[in-house]
């Protein structure tokens, strides 16, 4: 889902949708957590390490205030290191990764390139939201990455641009994520009078897919909103590729 | 965003190996084993978080198709492919289940389709669509094994 209105913490909210505090994985909380957390190190506690990191000491001190060796301590030092640094490295790429989202969250998309399969041209109606189905592998994954693969769970309008469902990957449970995140979101577009474009034409092999758990062919995702747009009115306009409600 | 090669490796690389299929990735979810004039179409499809694998076809008058396996999925995999699945617990898991039971079925029941015998295709029922960048990427392969390739307009 694109184009979401422009707010103050995108950033956070989407740092939340991802289970990331601005603190996680940096040195400074890494010691007192896994202090917390009685997390030992060969079946023997590291309290000594920790209350000497809480004094500002290095490792080698630490190692013989524990009864082991300056080579230990220095191991020490080296892992800490590492990890605080491999942590942050992480840390400072999600977060960067998270502001560039941030960044295009609020980003109305009102033109988009990408030929699709269906033939359709795509062009924003000015006066209203215009909403893109279609098959992920044929379409909508170009589609979406032309329009910066933003992940969001914002699905308000977008007046005179575009609007795709793309809401972030930890959000994915395939029990739940008809009723949670597709249907609403199909609705808010249904509600609205959204024009519907779509980007593959809705056929049987689209619509439909093996499901290797079971050897039963379902809906695919795609099917599934073809399916609900249908129940509530709409039928397949061939000549404009779209879903008109009759 | 997951590079899905690795996992395609574990899963196919038995079929590239036995049936020598050039392979080719497209980008982190989408990947191709090339044979002799056809080409296994191997996605990830991040939508569905789900895995599938599709057959394209050079025709005889040098058009790319892709055609939906659906079909012979149904009438020849069995419960003992299926059963492969397994219980995974997270998307991945998931996708990694379906590449490994589609690769199983298809080395279990689809030696013809493998090894480039369409007759599969007479009367089946998905006539073949037209890709852009499936005709795009594959369209240099199999102009290098020395067929006819129609223009894919821009």
């Amino acid at each position: 889902m694109f184009g979401a209105a422009p707010q103050a913490n995108q950033t956070d909210d989407l740092a939340k949708a991802l289970g990331l505090t601005p603190q996680q994985g940096t040195a400074p909380i890494a010691l007192p957590e896994a202090k917390q957390l009685e997390i030992k190190e060969n079946g023997d506690p590291l309290e000594p390490y920790f209350n000497g990191f809480d004094e500002g000491r290095t490792g080698e001190p630490l190692a013989e205030a524990a009864g082991q060796s300056d080579a230990q301590g220095a191991a020490l030092d080296a892992g800490l290191r590492q990890d605080a640094d491999a942590n942050a490295t992480l840390l400072g790429q999600r977060m960067g990764e998270l502001a560039e989202d941030a960044g295009n969250v609020g980003k109305i998309i009102t033109k988009i390139e990408y030929k699709p399969s269906s033939g359709v041209i795509f062009k924003a109606n000015p006066n209203k939201t215009t909403t893109i189905l279609g098959s992920f592998d044929k379409d909508m994954k170009n589609i979406v990455n032309e329009m910066g693969n933003v992940k969001s769970t914002d699905f308000g309008a977008r007046k005179g641009g575009f609007n795709v469902l793309n809401v972030p990957d930890e959000l994915y449970d395939p029990n739940t994520f008809w009723d949670l995140y597709n249907k609403p979101w199909l609705d808010e577009a249904i509600n609205r009078g959204d024009d519907i474009v779509l980007a593959t034409k809705p056929d049987e092999n689209v619509l439909t897919r093996i499901d290797y758990s079971t050897g039963q062919e379902v809906l695919t995702g795609f099917g599934q909103e073809i399916d609900y747009l249908t129940q509530k009115g709409y039928v397949y306009d061939v000549a404009t590729n779209t879903m008109k409600f009759s | 965003m997951q590079d899905y090669e690795e996992m395609v490796h574990e899963c196919y690389d038995p079929l590239i190996k036995q049936y020598k299929y050039q392979f080719a990735k497209y980008d982190d979810d989408e990947f191709f084993l090339i044979g002799d004039g056809f080409a296994l179409y191997l996605f990830v499809d991040r939508r569905d978080r789900r895995a599938d694998v599709r057959y394209v076809l050079l025709g005889s008058s040098g058009s790319i198709k892709t055609y939906t396996l659906m079909y012979i999925q149904k009438q020849r995999y069995r419960q003992e492919d299926f059963a492969l699945y397994g219980a995974p617990q997270d998307i991945d898991g998931r996708i990694k289940s379906d590449m490994t039971v589609a690769s199983a079925g298809l080395q279990n029941h689809c030696q013809d389709i493998l090894s480039g015998d369409n007759n599969w295709l007479v009367n089946y029922p998905d006539s073949g669509t037209f890709s852009r960048h499936i005709a795009r990427f594959l369209a240099p392969y199999f102009r290098r094994q020395g067929y006819y390739v129609k223009p894919v307009e821009e």
